[in-house]
């Protein structure tokens, strides 16, 4: 059935909306989490960079700092040169270098540059904490280093054996710090998306359930609202049964009966009596008459036997059944032409809406003319109701709008759909349209 | 005289018509019954000149006592008198030998008259229900009623072509036409393609 699939594009949808959100989050957490694992795993290596400083200068070079090594004495270099290759064997670590507090260099792996005097840097003046900054290579003293490499430097003050305070410097290469930021991130990330995406399933499904249980209400609804209409129609059919079997069949009793008391008055010589008797059984005959034109309003019996087109052209309003000085009764043209076969409950949709349009047409819209079109296009039937009335404004609560939402009401029970269009002063055309079944 | 049985299942109704009747020096109601079968079993044994008939019965109902008392009575004119005005009862009753038609709103006079005219050799028939005669003989002389669009499918049809190509042809969907012909052969009364394809051949020239 095409309720189903209607269902099913509901859920879609619905999950849809839900999911799409849900991936963007998910995309931006990534994202943040990225750009934190590389400040975290920076912070990190950082702290390592700190600690093999630390390290070396407490464990390697402190020992070793002695008299001799300061004045160059070439085995004590050799010394301190070997333990430190010994202990930085495989580590990242680019250089090491020794100063005295007036910025001369007591010590450094290369050669080169041990006895050399230079400015003392910034990191060095400033007290005699650690400090960990990316390597100046415009300063002399780091010319030899690789000027595109990124490297980091770690300052730290170190005792010497004379009592004076030596500041040891390490270099180490950024670059693999960065790595080492990858590798943080990598082992925490699998489980970051890992949560993600399971969370992301947790609310999926949640999504589709939620969907299923608001498109099952919906399906109740309609069902409901089916229900209802049909007990309606039901309703109506055994009123009008009623009314027809019962009173109306009284009113035509009473009406033959006085009809003949009246003759019978007449025949009596009482003219008066007679007169009057005649009357009431007038009255009584219109009444019958009255039931009657009612009985097809509320159940509209040649639906089922004469067909929609025939039952449209019923609904123009007669003569008489608008009472004087009110609003002219409007012409009402229908054209139905190569309606499909329909199915009870369509037909009988297509007949309310138009009865209930026509009606506010004849009632509020003082229109002159009102057309009903009735007609196929493509796997759907359309029913187009219009007036050259006064219009109104589609949506704003008025008189005569109850009628509109039953339409409303009826058209969504079948399926269909009805669309409202008006202007004030320009009349108003409701149509409907539903699939020809 | 003219004689006359009432057939209503609305006792009601059925002494309203007797006292109306009564007051009339040349008619008199003979018998009444409250369904169909009674009806026909009352009018075979009084033989009544008139029958008035009322249509919506439990049990047998007006049209088929009206049949089974044109049979056996021939001489008996039955005047259906319902509420009912609609063109398919109209038809089905006159069709099953009723030769007259009054509504139940009818004046004392109209009755009058027309139980007169029904025993006369003559057939009353209310404004409303002869409407409906009119339209239904304009129709048959109409030949058929078929919409342009019905016609435009039947002209294809006759021509051969399967609905596939009748729907390419007019822009529709299969399932419209299939649709329309439904329409079609309920309207020329024939039961499938061939017998619509022959008639197309013979009257869409």
């Amino acid at each position: 059935m095409a309720d189903s699939g209607a269902a099913r594009q509901i859920v879609r949808r619905e999950v849809l909306r839900f999911l799409i959100p849900g991936l963007i989050g998910m995309l931006v957490l990534t994202g943040l989490s990225l750009v934190a694992a590389v400040a975290v795993a920076r912070e990190q290596s950082q702290r390592d960079a700190e600690m093999t400083g630390v390290f070396l200068a407490r464990s390697v070079v402190e020992p070793r700092l002695s008299g001799k090594l300061i004045e160059g004495d070439p085995s004590e270099i050799a010394g301190l040169d070997s333990a430190l290759v010994a202990t930085v064997e495989g580590a990242d670590v680019l250089g090491l270098r020794i100063w005295d507090s007036d910025g001369v260099v007591v010590y450094a792996d290369d050669p080169r540059v041990i006895g050399e005097t230079f400015e003392v840097a910034p990191t060095l003046a400033e007290g005699h904490g650690v400090t960990v900054s990316p390597a100046d290579t415009t300063r002399p003293e780091n010319r030899y280093l690789d000027p595109s490499a990124q490297i980091v430097e770690v300052s730290l003050p170190v005792a010497g054996a004379d009592g004076r305070t030596y500041t040891f410097q390490v270099h180490q290469l950024q670059d693999q710090i960065r790595e080492q930021a990858r590798e943080i991130w990598l082992s925490f990330v699998p489980v970051l998306v890992g949560s993600l995406l399971l969370m992301g399933l947790l609310l999926g499904m949640l999504a589709v359930r939620m969907a299923g249980r608001i498109s099952a209400d919906m399906a109740e609804r309609q069902e409901l609202l089916q229900m209802s209409l049909q007990a309606g129609e039901l309703e109506r059919g055994r009123i009008a049964a009623q009314l027809h079997d019962g009173t109306v069949q009284q009113l035509v009793g009473l009406s033959f009966t006085l009809a003949g008391l009246s003759s019978r008055s007449s025949a009596e010589g009482r003219d008066d009596q007679a007169a009057s008797l005649a009357a009431a059984a007038e009255q009584t005959r219109s009444a019958v008459r009255g039931l009657r034109s009612l009985l097809v309003d509320i159940y509209p019996a040649n639906l089922d036997r004469a067909g929609l087109p025939a039952a449209l052209e019923d609904l123009a309003p007669s003569e008489g059944s608008v009472p004087e000085g009110g609003p002219p009764v409007p012409r009402v043209v229908v054209r139905a032409e190569d309606v499909p076969t329909l199915s009870p409950e369509v037909r009988s949709a297509v007949y309310r809406i138009a009865r209930e349009s026509v009606a506010n047409a004849v009632k509020h819209a003082a229109a002159q003319e009102v057309t009903v079109t009735l007609g196929c296009d493509g796997g759907d039937v359309v029913l187009r109701v219009a007036d050259d009335g006064v219009g109104f404004v589609p949506g704003e609560p008025e008189q005569g709008h109850l009628g509109l939402i039953i339409s409303r009401d009826v058209a969504e029970s079948v399926g269909g759909s009805l669309d409202i269009d008006s202007d004030p002063g320009h009349g108003a055309v409701v149509t409907f349209r539903t699939e020809a079944r | 005289m003219i004689s006359v049985v009432v057939v209503d299942d609305h006792e009601v109704v059925v002494q309203g018509l007797r006292l109306l009747l009564a007051e009339q020096e040349d008619i008199e109601v003979i018998g009444s019954a409250h369904d169909g079968a009674e009806g026909a079993r009352l009018v075979e044994e009084l033989r009544p000149d008139v029958v008035l008939m009322d249509l919506s019965m439990p049990g047998t109902d007006g049209i088929e006592a009206t049949r089974v008392i044109t049979e056996s009575c021939p001489s008996t004119s039955v005047v259906i008198l319902t509420t009912y005005g609609d063109r398919d009862r109209v038809l089905a009753s006159l069709d099953a030998g009723a030769v007259g038609y009054l509504m139940k709103d009818v004046s004392p006079q109209a009755l009058h008259d027309g139980v007169r005219a029904a025993a006369g050799g003559g057939s009353p028939i209310d404004a409303r229900a002869a409407r409906a005669l009119v339209e239904s003989r304009q129709d048959a002389a109409g030949g058929h009623r078929l919409t342009g669009k019905q016609e435009e499918v039947l002209r294809l049809v006759a021509e051969g072509l399967p609905n596939r190509l009748v729907a390419r042809r007019l822009d529709i969907t299969e399932k419209t036409v299939k649709a329309h012909l439904t329409q079609i052969y309920a309207t020329l009364g024939v039961t499938d393609r061939v017998q619509a394809a022959l008639w197309a051949q013979e009257h869409l020239r």
